[in-house]
């Protein structure tokens, strides 16, 4: 397939003048340093080039002027020259639907690595004019929106995660073709902002290892699946936890919180499982994280650098995902 | 980026078509049109369900229509052809849009229609039907942009014609710089071809009286003409198109191979009157000039019987500076007496036996020809009415018109008149042309219209020379005093409407000498006035530029009106009154608040401590006070923080630096 090698060819050299730009011109890139939030788009971050609608038509009004002149006809010159300073005006349209863009916030749910992570991103459309027709994207993912003044927008993009860890935002496109799609109008935001990804929990891992009681208490399973009190929704609450009838009497979404059941305690201890390879013990480590919680037994982590419990409830759990997805790779 | 189109933006594509093709339609024959519509609401129709037609159904109609479409202009290849399979194209294309890419092509060949309808017609309400059709596309262009990047909720269809529309007056500075000083072609890149039908109304080189005109009920105007050195009565205003002097018995016709040769000789008595003449396109060669012309214009030549003739067809407005004695002895003696005497008397045989018959019968009472030209005048008065319906004409026209109807208009009585003086010996010709003008005192400019064509006869008489003689003037005086209008009495039902038409007239001339005169020649004038005298391509594209920028940033001062960011006119007069300390040496550093500045501020300069102290204070309560400042306090407080002035510190330079 000659077109898919071209295709690939191509997509090759564009990385790499991509790359070799920003090494080399990083104020004319401004592809490089990532920046606290909120970054404003201002004139000195935003590009425009004509798209390829735009050459045809700018070629069609070229074309149409040549004409015009040769005939010397003044009312086509006129409205040649109405369609191309049109033309321009778009562009200044095009910038300002960028201009003044505020990204104020980048926010994620974390995931297990290898599930699909959608990053959460608030812009606030500013004041004084609508932004229409927006775009994001970040590697082939695109999403657009619409604000109109005064208004914050709330934009997702899902990415791909492949490993635990902390998952960078990345650079991002931000632009718009907006009005007559006759121009690009883009921007490059790198937003410091990382988002953390847990291990994956292994798939068929062995069962959880009990016995190491580092308590008193028997598994009273079930009695504890009482509704203990309710709380405010916040991101990432599973849906069946909602408490849907209060939620519609009071008006905002309130989730159920369950009392923990106390059934025993469980060591997570990481030299217990000397002789597995480092990752696979990370992600049977939360495994079992996972099933003592489940099971409704408290767990102790016991990692290189921390210790953690014996603890239950999703605090300790994410507090202990958080260890373990950011436990160096590659040693033992 | 090519999505499919929804049925909204497929609307508005489809809306777009005719809108840009209706500046078109109105130079296409009715039918056509009435094809095209009826084939666009069937595109219609299909494309609001999501479907488009099969290639094999597609392909066959798309050529149908097409032959169709050059079909109706008797299948010769011009402007009006191209531009009409232009617009069977852009409907046809309405069957196959599926994808947004479909719909860009699309526009843009809309876009290119409404442009290409000047090439047919160069009206100004063509401009606005163009204009408004831009608006649609841009309005469509920006509904598939939305639908490219996914934006699911449409704008409202007031909104986003609006937003094409402030687009477009946006531009409008910009396109202004552009129009006035894009460097013009002096001469085409290529040939110009013609139009495939010509229908425009005019004098011919030909003149049949007994077919009727339909030049009288044609009211456009033929030219304008503005007097630079006084105004010529009325009465005198005959404006000299071709000269017929070959009859063959039923129409008179202009003779070229006569023509050819030096003007004849012209003794002005009196000084030419000079004035510009913006004609009007007549798809011909005259141009008409006030009895008679003395001066030639550039691309323009004199003919022997001293009427002008353009090196070119005349297929746009042009704008001739002419000079004309209207008191005048011309060819005082024929140049070739013997062969001018036979051409000039020369009549076919076989035609008007009766004419011919009276004629020598005056010859032999009285053959002074001054005596035959009284002698028939007072006849023509007498016994003739004028009449602008008059009957057909037989075989001996003259004859029948003489003898039998003795009614008729300018052409019967010229031709008659003529006829009768050749006859009688007398050598005589025909001049065509128009009589009379109407002022309009908004433009300051007389108006000739189609409606005045007139023709008039001439007589060479020994001694004077080529003499004007009129017989309509003797049998309808008032046609020639007042215009056609006196005669059907329509005037006075029309005296309110005369403002309207004058303003209307006036519009027409601006439009012609602004836009459509606006050419390489008159674009060098425009420098004129800044210093530049015959300006090449090269200070016009300097200028062109200027403006451009200029334009640009008239454009860039719009679309930033209002933008925030912008600095409150308090903080910037209080930068301009810190930047006038600064320079009196009491630079106010980045961290210190306004109030412990003026105290530091005071201290320096003691002698303005007071004005100072004031000031600062009034800037902190502004921007700091919890109570808001009334808007002329405000005002007030800016006037003076602006008019703060202190004498510039002398900086000395204490040695040492490096």
């Amino acid at each position: 397939m000659p077109r898919q090698q071209l295709r690939t060819a191509w997509t090759a050299l564009r990385r790499r003048l991509l790359a070799a730009a920003e090494r080399r011109l990083p104020a004319l890139t401004r592809l490089r340093a990532s920046e606290p939030l909120p970054v404003v788009l201002d004139r000195r971050r935003i590009y425009v080039l004509p798209s390829a609608p735009g050459l045809f038509f700018g070629a069609l009004v070229a074309a149409m002027l040549l004409g015009a002149l040769n005939y010397n006809n003044n009312p086509a010159l006129m409205l040649c020259f109405l369609a191309a300073s049109a033309m321009h005006a778009s562009l200044l349209r095009g910038y300002l639907t960028l201009r003044g863009l505020r990204l104020t916030q980048v926010q994620a749910a974390p995931v297990y690595a290898g599930e699909p992570m959608t990053l959460r991103f608030t812009f606030e459309a500013g004041d004084r004019r609508p932004r229409e027709g927006v775009c994001l994207s970040r590697g082939s993912d695109t999403v657009c929106f619409t604000a109109a003044p005064g208004e914050l927008a709330e934009v997702t993009l899902v990415v791909a995660t492949e490993r635990r860890g902390w998952l960078p935002v990345g650079r991002i496109c931000v632009y718009t073709r907006n009005p007559l799609g006759l121009f690009r109008v883009w921007s490059w935001v790198h937003p410091q902002r990382r988002v953390l990804v847990y291990p994956m929990p292994e798939a068929n891992a062995p069962p959880l290892p009990r016995g190491a009681d580092l308590g008193a208490g028997r598994m009273r399973r079930g009695a504890g699946e009482e509704p203990h009190s309710l709380r405010g929704y916040r991101h990432g609450d599973p849906l069946r936890l909602v408490a849907w009838k209060r939620s519609a009497r009071t008006g905002h979404l309130m989730v159920r919180e369950f009392e923990t059941p106390r059934g025993g305690d469980v060591l997570l201890d990481w030299d217990a499982l000397a002789g597995v390879p480092t990752e696979l013990r990370i992600r049977r480590l939360a495994r079992w994280l996972l099933d003592a919680e489940r099971e409704g037994l408290r767990s102790l982590l016991n990692v290189p650098g921390s210790r953690l419990g014996p603890a239950s409830g999703s605090d300790h759990v994410h507090a202990c995902l958080r260890v373990l997805a950011l436990l160096p790779g590659g040693a033992g | 980026m090519n999505t499919s189109l929804d049925r909204a933006t497929f609307l508005w594509c489809a809306a777009a078509v005719p809108a840009a093709l209706a500046p078109m339609a109105m130079a296409m024959p009715p039918w056509l049109v009435g094809v095209l519509a009826a084939f666009w609401l069937g595109a219609v129709a299909l494309g609001v369900r999501g479907r488009v037609l099969h290639m094999a159904v597609r392909l066959p109609l798309t050529l149908a229509v097409a032959a169709l479409a050059v079909g109706a202009y008797g299948f010769r290849f011009g402007r009006d052809t191209g531009g009409a399979l232009l617009a069977t194209m852009l409907v046809l294309k309405l069957f196959e849009l599926r994808r947004t890419r479909d719909a860009r092509s699309l526009l843009g060949f809309a876009l290119f229609a409404a442009m290409s309808a000047f090439l047919l017609e160069q009206g100004p309400a063509l401009l606005l039907g163009a204009a408004a059709g831009m608006v649609m596309v841009f309005s469509a262009l920006s509904s598939v942009t939305d639908r490219e990047a996914g934006i699911a909720r449409p704008r409202p269809v007031r909104r986003r014609l609006a937003g094409a529309a402030g687009l477009l007056a946006l531009s409008l500075p910009l396109a202004a710089a552009g129009f006035f000083l894009f460097p013009r072609l002096a001469s085409p890149l290529w040939g110009v071809p013609g139009k495939a039908a010509e229908a425009r109304t005019g004098l011919n080189d030909e003149m049949t009286p007994g077919d009727i005109s339909a030049m009288y009920i044609d009211d456009s105007p033929a030219l304008r003409v503005t007097f630079h050195s006084t105004v010529p009565p009325r009465s005198a205003m005959y404006w000299r198109g071709p000269v017929l002097s070959g009859f063959d018995g039923r129409s008179w016709g202009r003779q070229p191979y006569r023509e050819s040769t030096d003007p004849e000789p012209l003794q002005p008595l009196a000084d030419p009157l000079r004035y510009t003449s913006m004609q009007e396109p007549t798809d011909r060669r005259y141009v008409l000039a006030l009895d008679v012309p003395v001066s030639v214009p550039e691309g323009v030549e004199m003919q022997r019987s001293r009427s002008l003739r353009s090196r070119r067809r005349l297929d746009e407005v042009r704008s001739f500076e002419l000079a004309s004695a209207t008191d005048y002895r011309l060819s005082a003696r024929l140049p070739y007496p013997r062969m001018d005497r036979a051409h000039y008397t020369d009549l076919p045989d076989g035609f008007n036996p009766r004419t011919l018959a009276l004629a020598r019968q005056w010859r032999a009472e009285d053959a002074r020809p001054e005596a035959l030209v009284q002698r028939a005048l007072a006849w023509f008065g007498r016994e003739f009415t004028y009449t602008l319906e008059p009957q057909l004409l037989g075989r001996h026209s003259v004859d029948e018109f003489l003898f039998d109807q003795r009614a008729g208009y300018c052409e019967h009585f010229a031709s008659a008149f003529t006829v009768l003086m050749r006859a009688a010996g007398v050598p005589a010709r025909i001049v065509t042309g128009y009589q009379g003008g109407y002022f309009n005192p908004l433009g300051g400019h007389w108006v000739v219209r189609q409606s005045d064509a007139h023709a008039w006869s001439e007589v060479w008489l020994e001694g004077r020379g080529w003499t004007r003689v009129d017989p309509t003037a003797v049998v309808a005086p008032a046609r020639i005093e007042q215009g056609v209008e006196s005669l059907d009495g329509g005037s006075a039902a029309s005296a309110w409407w005369a403002p309207v038409r004058n303003a209307a007239d006036w519009g027409m001339r601006m439009w012609n000498e602004v836009v459509l005169g606006f050419d390489a020649a008159r674009q060098q004038q425009l420098l004129r006035p800044l210093g530049v005298d015959g300006a090449d391509w090269r200070s016009l594209g300097l200028a062109f530029a200027l403006a451009a920028l200029l334009g640009l940033l008239v454009t860039l001062a719009l679309v930033l009106r209002g933008e925030p960011g912008r600095v409150p006119p308090l903080v910037a007069a209080y930068r301009r009154f810190l930047a006038r300390l600064a320079r009196a040496g009491a630079g106010k550093l980045p961290h210190e608040p306004p109030l412990a500045f003026a105290e530091r501020a005071a201290a320096l300069l003691p002698e303005r401590a007071g004005e100072v102290r004031a000031l600062s204070e009034g800037f902190a309560r502004w921007r700091y006070a919890p109570q808001p400042m009334d808007a002329a306090a405000q005002r007030e407080l800016a006037r003076r923080l602006r008019a703060f002035r202190v004498p510039r510190r002398r900086i000395r330079r204490t040695g040492g630096s490096a």
